[in-house]
């Protein structure tokens, strides 16, 4: 019991529970003791000490913001972003539809050679399927979330900038987000993530699609941040504060 | 192979909590996740535990919540989102022995599952840790990583929200399945 017990709406809530609070007299399943012994066999390995921790953080921290924005400005430059390449996917859930023609939207192109790209297309029943693709410096798979929904994936249509928080591969470090947006307001030019004294993830905005892509390090993973959009001038066309993207949600919706 | 006294104190220390927290951690993966997954979850936490063991302050339960729910978040990395994201719904699937009668679950799971998604992931999980895990307002606080007094704001808001919800008791007007963060400026 705690403190909302009484409250009927909590309570409800709680009515609601799938799965009753275990017994804690009840002893351990073998699944379980299983598990318990191939723990407590292996070797634990010495963690380093909290400031070498920080100072590690701090340097691959700083090493990706460079990385993405040598990349955002490369990629505007040199035009990476190809448009109408047409590429076929199936997604993982629910039904297994075979996208035909997606498009990709926005691709960034980081210095290390890993490439993360958006492709958008519909499935048969008219879905928007979304395939965020990752290919990972080191030419091992591609891979990445392939998921439809509809009739539109993205947050509320019409909004200055709507977009989602999707696991950045399995190549990644895990707890590592690449966060796709779209924005409908053709004045906004930069959209970046800002996490606090820990520092700024701009976004690579393709132009021609309106689609932005970055990625936030796992270190970041908790950290609550803000997204904001500027026009070509700096002002600030619409922000909002985001919650942690390792949270189990991920659309968000911007006015402005 | 030697141990050292360090090792079996380290051991008996992690026996300990495992047999006191495993039930608790994989009941809360479980109510979030497929049975499949929530035992792979509950490894995880415990293999995480074990690596980090001087870390784990004397009520280890937040803690491993807190761990078990970026081990969720992780687990989103199998691509399909939507799988993860989905509450478990009542009456559905569960075969445990602990599962509460399925009747009651019908009328009040499907219902308050539904609205439950329509809360941002931090306002929902807030939620489920007071209502569903029983924890107090410091424990759920550690687990999202936040002050006692925000998770209070947070509890306020979705409370709030929930009762508008189930009294509309509609479906939200998007239909991505995927909570709608809210906006704060226009």
């Amino acid at each position: 019991m705690n403190e909302v017990a009484d409250d009927p709406i909590f309570a409800l809530v709680a009515a609601a529970n799938p799965i009753a609070k275990p017994d804690a007299a009840e002893p351990l399943d073998r699944e379980a003791l299983q598990l318990l012994d191939s723990i407590t066999t292996r070797t634990r390995a010495k963690r380093p000490s909290s400031d070498k921790r920080s100072r590690r953080k701090a340097a691959a921290f700083g090493a990706s913001v460079v990385a993405v924005i040598g990349v955002s400005s490369a990629a505007a430059a040199t035009g990476l972003v190809p448009s109408g390449v047409i590429h076929a996917f199936t997604e993982v859930s629910p039904a297994g539809d075979t996208v035909q023609d997606a498009n990709m939207v926005v691709e960034q192109v980081s210095s290390n050679g890993r490439r993360d790209q958006l492709w958008l297309g519909r499935n048969s029943s008219g879905m928007t399927c979304g395939y965020q693709r990752n290919l990972p410096s080191d030419g091992s798979n591609e891979d990445g979330m392939k998921e439809c929904g509809g009739p539109w994936l993205f947050g509320t249509k019409g909004k200055s900038v709507v977009g989602t928080f999707v696991p950045a591969g399995d190549a990644q470090t895990p707890g590592t987000y690449a966060i796709d947006a779209h924005s409908a307001n053709r004045a906004i030019t930069r959209i970046i993530l800002n996490f606090g004294t820990a520092g700024d993830i701009p976004l690579t905005l393709n132009p021609t699609t309106g689609w932005a892509i970055g990625v936030v390090p796992a270190d970041l993973t908790w950290d609550a941040s803000i997204l904001t959009a500027y026009d070509t001038d700096g002002n600030v066309v619409a922000t909002q504060t985001m919650t942690p993207t390792a949270g189990p949600a991920s659309v968000f919706s911007l006015a402005g | 192979v030697v141990t050292t006294d360090v090792d079996e104190c380290a051991a008996a220390r992690f026996t300990a909590m495992f047999k006191q927290c495993y039930p608790s951690v994989l009941a809360y993966a479980q109510r979030r996740t497929s049975p499949d997954q929530a035992a792979d979850v509950a490894a995880e936490v415990f293999s995480t535990a074990w690596i980090n063991l001087e870390r784990i302050p004397a009520d280890p339960l937040p803690w491993l919540y807190r761990t078990a729910w970026h081990a969720i978040g992780n687990s989103r990395r199998s691509k399909s989102r939507s799988a993860t994201l989905a509450l478990t719904l009542a009456g559905e699937r569960m075969t445990d022995a602990r599962v509460r009668d399925p009747a009651d679950q019908v009328v009040a799971g499907e219902r308050i599952t539904r609205v439950l998604k329509l809360l941002s992931a931090s306002d929902r999980e807030a939620v489920l840790l007071v209502s569903w895990e029983e924890l107090s307002i410091d424990d759920a606080a550690v687990v999202i990583g936040c002050t006692p007094g925000t998770l209070k704001v947070r509890l306020h808001r979705a409370r709030r929200r929930l009762s508008t919800l189930l009294q509309q008791d509609v479906y939200s007007d998007n239909d991505y399945g995927l909570p709608v963060s809210e906006e704060i400026q226009s």
